[in-house]
């Protein structure tokens, strides 16, 4: 079923890494805006998303704490990394499989270019958005498009990709600059 | 887009009326909040047309969107998964939903680099070209940097308005004006 296939496709996942390009798009299919970086990801729950133009902004997961760190705002925020799956697309990619089908209806479709397209829905109904959608072209994640229960999609086009590579930890891990403010929330 | 020059501003209450007739603009960029007890960023798209506004905030992945818009009968804040909210003022519902200070009748003002026109202001400093660099208004110390011409008007790029322990950054990486 839909939820086995999409483990396996996952499991089969152990990191990822590579570019990608953001865009923002509403009901009528206009971009709204445009952004791009690079990103890697390792099981368990670590992943680096680095968004590089326009703006800089960095969510980075070492499995123990998440780090939002916007330059420009001279900040960064720390959170505990928790099992709310829901709380970045990245989450799902990176963390344990086993709340994937506790958390999320699972369908799948197979899109024109003949690749896979995994829906998820969350169970309950006050989560951060309506529906994450994985393509993957056979084992290779292509694209992840996240509905937002207010009529926007965000897309990300990843490209440039590194399968199950090996990923030096420090990539995981967040220096906090110096003249930076740390806020934990 | 290389910045043009600043040109400096020769009569400040001309420049303010300048600034204030522009009430049709969009901005997008980002909105930092820092609190004692609750902290972070969004990402931030602005839309104002005369008195209207829809301001619209996610997060980076654009998840956990609030957008806050004015209707006929107050301002409304929608977010996902919830049941659309109604206030008389877009702070009290700021402050409801996301714990955040957010001023925003004045912002509308303040954004455009000029005081909010009916409450008392002391400009404490200006820039070289004469712009606003620290205003003091409604309680809030603003500081402005990173002005970029937008047309003919000198538009910041970055705010942070502060008050008691609430410090909020504005940066915007893009006006956009409906003549321009």
């Amino acid at each position: 079923d839909s939820t086995a296939e999409l483990r396996s496709r996952l499991d089969a996942m152990t990191s990822l890494q590579g570019e990608f390009t953001q865009v923002l798009i509403d009901m009528d299919g206009e971009v709204l805006e445009e952004s791009s970086g690079d990103f890697a990801m390792a099981r368990p729950g670590k992943f680096d998303w680095h968004t590089r133009e326009p703006f800089e902004q960095r969510l980075v997961s070492d499995h123990e704490s998440i780090w939002l760190y916007d330059p420009d705002l001279m900040q960064v925020t720390v959170r505990e990394f928790d099992e709310e799956l829901q709380d970045t697309p990245a989450l799902i990619l990176s963390d344990e499989l086993t709340a994937l089908n506790e958390q999320f209806e699972i369908t799948d479709t197979v899109t024109d270019e003949g690749w896979d397209a995994f829906r998820l829905e969350p169970k309950d109904d006050d989560s951060l958005f309506a529906a994450l959608v994985l393509t993957f072209d056979g084992n290779l994640l292509r694209e992840i498009r996240m509905d937002d229960n207010l009529d926007q999609i965000t897309r990300f086009t990843l490209s440039d990709l590194k399968r199950n590579e090996s990923i030096d930890d420090g990539r995981f891990t967040f220096e906090v600059p110096d003249g930076v403010d740390v806020l934990v929330d | 887009c290389a910045r043009q020059p600043l040109q400096p501003v020769e009569d400040w209450e001309r420049h303010q009326a300048a600034a204030q007739r522009l009430n049709s603009w969009q901005l997008s960029g980002k909105l930092g909040a820092r609190l004692p007890d609750n902290s972070g960023s969004a990402r931030l798209r602005w839309h104002q047309d005369q008195s209207n506004y829809r301001i619209d905030l996610s997060g980076p992945f654009g998840q956990g969107r609030v957008i806050i818009e004015t209707t006929d009968s107050g301002v409304r804040l929608r977010q996902g998964g919830e049941p659309p909210l109604e206030a008389a003022s877009a702070e009290a519902l700021m402050w409801q939903t996301t714990g955040w200070r957010v001023p925003v009748a004045e912002l509308t003002y303040w954004v455009r680099g000029i005081p909010a026109p009916d409450s008392r202001h002391r400009i404490l400093e200006r820039t070289p070209q004469g712009l606003l660099k620290t205003l003091r208004q409604s309680g809030w110390t603003l500081h402005y940097s990173d002005y970029e011409a937008v047309g003919l008007l000198p538009l910041p790029g970055r705010i942070v308005a502060e008050r008691k322990d609430t410090r909020l950054t504005l940066i915007v990486y893009d006006w956009s004006l409906p003549e321009s």
